[in-house]
């Protein structure tokens, strides 16, 4: 479970990219983050994950507090940032070892999930060389191989399906159902809709970092009933705000 | 022409940003600045009081044109040697070029922006030298407005043709070694064959000067400036430099000035024909799609211990890194080898008695204060812990958020640095307890002095670089060389060895094995408040970085 209470950040004095920003994030559940280009989700992340210190407010992961128990809040999560591109000069297989060393998995399971997972994302024969030989797409799945390796409770994931082929997407959506499934916390930001209406049991819009709505597709298709698609109800959403 | 010149600029600012992120506080910056400031007027100092001796020693015997010309090439090979490992990084294995290859533009454009880049980061070495050797020539010299002006000029074109060379040797190696299936291992071993076929040509053509002492005495005797040919063979244009001052010609000026014109001319030529052929492809890596046994590959390695392997490998696999950090200074206990190897210096070293050296109780600390001095100043050199916030670039974020603390985080990247020091200078440590048959506990002394200076400094360059990261870069090269962090913990080892310099100076010999023991006290303190500031603020210090 995330819990994010009235959390605001500005950056540089006055751009507030988050503004006031409360949200509950249950486990069981799919949770997407909608919104246009700048709306604040990264920010969000960033916050979530310890990388930004927010200015006001606070954010508990399966209770514990980020900013007061960073190391034991950072233990619940997996997390998969929006750029790739780290790391480039370690082997596909270094980098896994390298996480699974961080995150302190055993050997012999560390041993099954990569070869579970580079089954599922087709990476056996990536594994040994290095990340910049590596094309976007498979950047993007070594470092959510990376994230998962350590099984966490929490997923959060920063547009994980761009680059994505889709036999490799479709996995990952697999991979987020069963772990929401097992009663395990799953949020991730994505400018697909699509992606969206058929993955989350709930969805949060966000724009000029304020939730404009946080419930389920059917409840957002009650408030917006004069447009039809997600895409419409969408635009509506965020122009009307 | 203004598309062009819209382009320059762009490219300059890009390669240029050599000091800051553009952002934080400016009185924390002046004081940054005062300190390098500071440091490099007492080097300019040492420097000054070098020549002096020099023009003295030499002006007796008509050979005042003679300090000026090795003046020059101190200089002048101080810059071609560095820019060896800067060149390169510059020039081929730099990100942007992804960019810059795609625009319509002309090779020597590209190429200008970038050597101008390093050539502004070379002035300050030039001006190091030339300014210490203007004010001691001045001292001894009618001065007037003609030298001053002409001294200035040197100052401000004495790294162009020296950073031309290690270029046009750069862009041949690149385009003619051939390459080898990994692109990666390529780039590492033609950046090492540069270096070495660049010392190793350099040496030679100065070699071919060579005279023996016979020889040697009577252009000693000469006068007239005799001995200026044996500084000019490596750089011809040095003479021109020293007799444009020393004889105060019009013409030699000119000849300076065309030496200079030509080499660009010759620079751009060259890279108009043959830079984007060596440029292109340069990220390549390879990739060999084998399947790989997990059983062997797959081990469980404590924290700390991943996490300085996986340091280490990005530090030898980047060839910008292994280039600045690593080889720069690996190279120096080699060549350190092969000058003590040289005949003259095998016999100089031949004449040392090292029993009735040690004879002296306070010569041994002497001895070990010296080893102390040399190893402040080598310690920042690797520049590993005084950029290793910085390296990370883009994606700082994931030293945040993965579950370790800072602290262990920061001792991981800090022993690296810490490894790296004593192993440059650990070959000296070994001449010297060979050579003078140092006593054991003394040896151990001066070894613990060693390790102790080395952590020390490694920890204040890891806290600088934690307070004020440079993290937007367009290439690797510029996180390392163009990094003010890098140049202010050089600036800290310089104070340090010179703070020990005047200390031993001042006071009585038999006090020296206070000096020693106080040093060593005052390393262990400055570790103990390192560590402190780390345990307490390192929390403090990453929330402001993003
Ligand atoms: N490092 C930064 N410094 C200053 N302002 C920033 C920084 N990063 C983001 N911002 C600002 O914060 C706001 C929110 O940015 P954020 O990256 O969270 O958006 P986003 O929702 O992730 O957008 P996108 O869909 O494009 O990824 C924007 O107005 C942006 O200009
Ligand atoms: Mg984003």
């Amino acid at each position: 479970m995330i819990e994010i209470k009235n959390v605001t950040k500005i950056y540089g004095g006055k751009n507030k990219a988050v503004d006031g920003l409360s949200i509950t994030i249950p486990t069981g559940e799919i949770v997407g983050f909608i919104g246009p280009n700048g709306a604040g989700k990264t920010t969000t992340i960033r916050m979530m994950t310890g990388v930004l210190t927010p200015d006001e407010g606070e954010i508990l992961l399966n209770g514990t507090d980020i900013v007061k128990e960073p190391l034991n809040a950072k233990k619940q999560f997996g997390i998969v940032p929006d750029n790739a591109d780290i790391f480039l000069r370690l082997k596909g297989i270094e980098y896994l070892n390298f996480m699974g060393d961080i995150y302190d998995v055993a050997s012999s399971e560390r041993k099954q999930r990569i070869e579970d997972m580079a089954k599922t994302f087709e990476m056996e024969h990536a594994l040994n060389d290095k990340i910049l030989s590596y094309s976007h797409g498979m950047r993007q799945k070594i470092v959510i191989m990376g994230a998962l390796i350590c099984d966490p409770d929490i997923w959060i994931l920063d547009e994980p399906m761009t680059g994505l082929d889709p036999q490799s997407s479709f996995s990952l959506k697999q991979m987020m159902k069963q772990h929401a499934a097992k009663g395990k916390t799953v949020f991730f930001s994505t400018h697909v809709l699509e992606v969206a209406e058929k993955l989350c049991d709930k969805v949060a819009i966000i724009n000029k970092g304020k939730i404009l709505f946080f419930g389920t597709l059917e409840e957002l298709r009650e408030t917006y009933k004069s447009s039809d698609s997600l895409e419409e109800i969408f635009l509506e959403a965020i122009h009307h705000a | 022409m203004h598309k062009y010149r819209a382009l320059t600029k762009v490219l300059l600012k890009n390669n240029m940003n050599v000091f800051t992120d553009g952002k934080g506080k400016r009185s924390k910056d002046i004081l940054i600045y005062m300190v390098i400031a500071v440091s490099f007027l007492l080097m300019a100092a040492v420097i000054y009081t070098m020549f002096s001796t020099y023009f003295e020693i030499y002006g007796t015997i008509a050979q005042t044109g003679t300090v000026l010309t090795i003046g020059f090439f101190l200089g002048s090979f101080l810059i071609f040697f560095f820019s060896l490992f800067v060149i390169p990084s510059i020039f081929y294995f730099s990100k942007d070029n992804d960019v810059l290859l795609t625009l319509p533009i002309k090779p020597q454009m590209i190429l200008s922006a970038k050597f101008i880049s390093c050539l502004l980061y070379d002035l300050s070495f030039s001006c190091l030298v030339v300014l210490p050797l203007a004010i001691a020539y001045m001292q001894y010299m009618p001065f007037g407005i003609w030298e001053l002006l002409c001294f200035i000029l040197i100052a401000l074109t004495l790294p162009i043709i020296p950073l031309i060379y290690s270029s046009i040797i750069t862009m041949l190696v690149m385009r003619f070694v051939p390459f080898v299936k990994n692109r990666d291992a390529f780039n590492m071993i033609s950046g090492i064959f540069i270096v070495v076929f660049s010392l190793g040509l350099s040496f030679y053509i100065n070699s071919l000067g060579a005279v023996d002492e016979a020889e040697l005495m009577m252009m000693l005797l000469e006068g007239g400036n005799s001995m200026m040919k044996l500084f000019s063979i490596l750089f011809p244009f040095l003479s021109s430099a020293a007799l444009m001052i020393f004889d105060g010609s019009f013409w030699q000026l000119c000849l300076y000035i065309l030496w200079q014109v030509a080499f660009i001319a010759l620079f751009l030529f060259i890279g108009k024909y043959i830079y984007f052929k060596g440029a292109i492809g340069i990220n390549e890596s390879s990739s060999s799609s084998r399947r790989i046994d997990l059983r062997t590959q797959i081990k469980k390695t404590p924290i700390f211990r991943c996490y300085m392997i996986k340091e280490c490998r990005l530090l030898l696999r980047t060839p910008a890194y292994f280039l600045n950090c690593i080889f720069s200074v690996a190279i120096m206990p080699i060549m350190m080898a092969i000058f003590s190897f040289q005949p003259e210096i095998r016999m100089a070293l031949s004449y040392i008695d090292s029993d009735e050296i040690l004879a002296y109780p306070q010569a041994s600390y002497y001895i070990i204060l010296v080893i102390l001095i040399i190893s402040c100043f080598i310690a920042p050199l690797n520049m590993v812990a005084s950029t290793a916030i910085s390296r990370e670039g883009d994606h700082v974020s994931f030293m945040k958020y993965i579950p370790v603390s800072y602290e262990t985080q920061l001792y991981a990247k800090c022993s690296i640095s810490i490894l790296l020091g004593i192993i440059t200078i650990l070959p000296l440590w070994i001449l010297v307890i060979v050579f003078l048959n140092f006593p054991p506990m003394l040896s151990i002394l001066s070894l613990i002095g060693i390790l102790l200076s080395n952590i020390a400094l490694s920890m204040i360059g890891i806290l600088i670089d934690s307070s004020r990261p440079k993290l937007i870069w367009e290439q690797e090269a510029s996180a390392v060389k163009q990094n003010l962090n890098g140049v202010l913990e050089m600036a800290i080892g310089i104070l340090l060895s010179i703070l020990i310099g005047v200390g031993m100076y001042m006071l009585n010999p038999d006090k020296m094995v206070y000096l020693t023991a106080g040093i060593m006290v005052s390393f262990l303190i400055l570790i103990v408040l390192c560590r402190f500031i780390i345990r307490r603020h390192a929390g403090k210090l990453f929330e402001k970085i993003s």
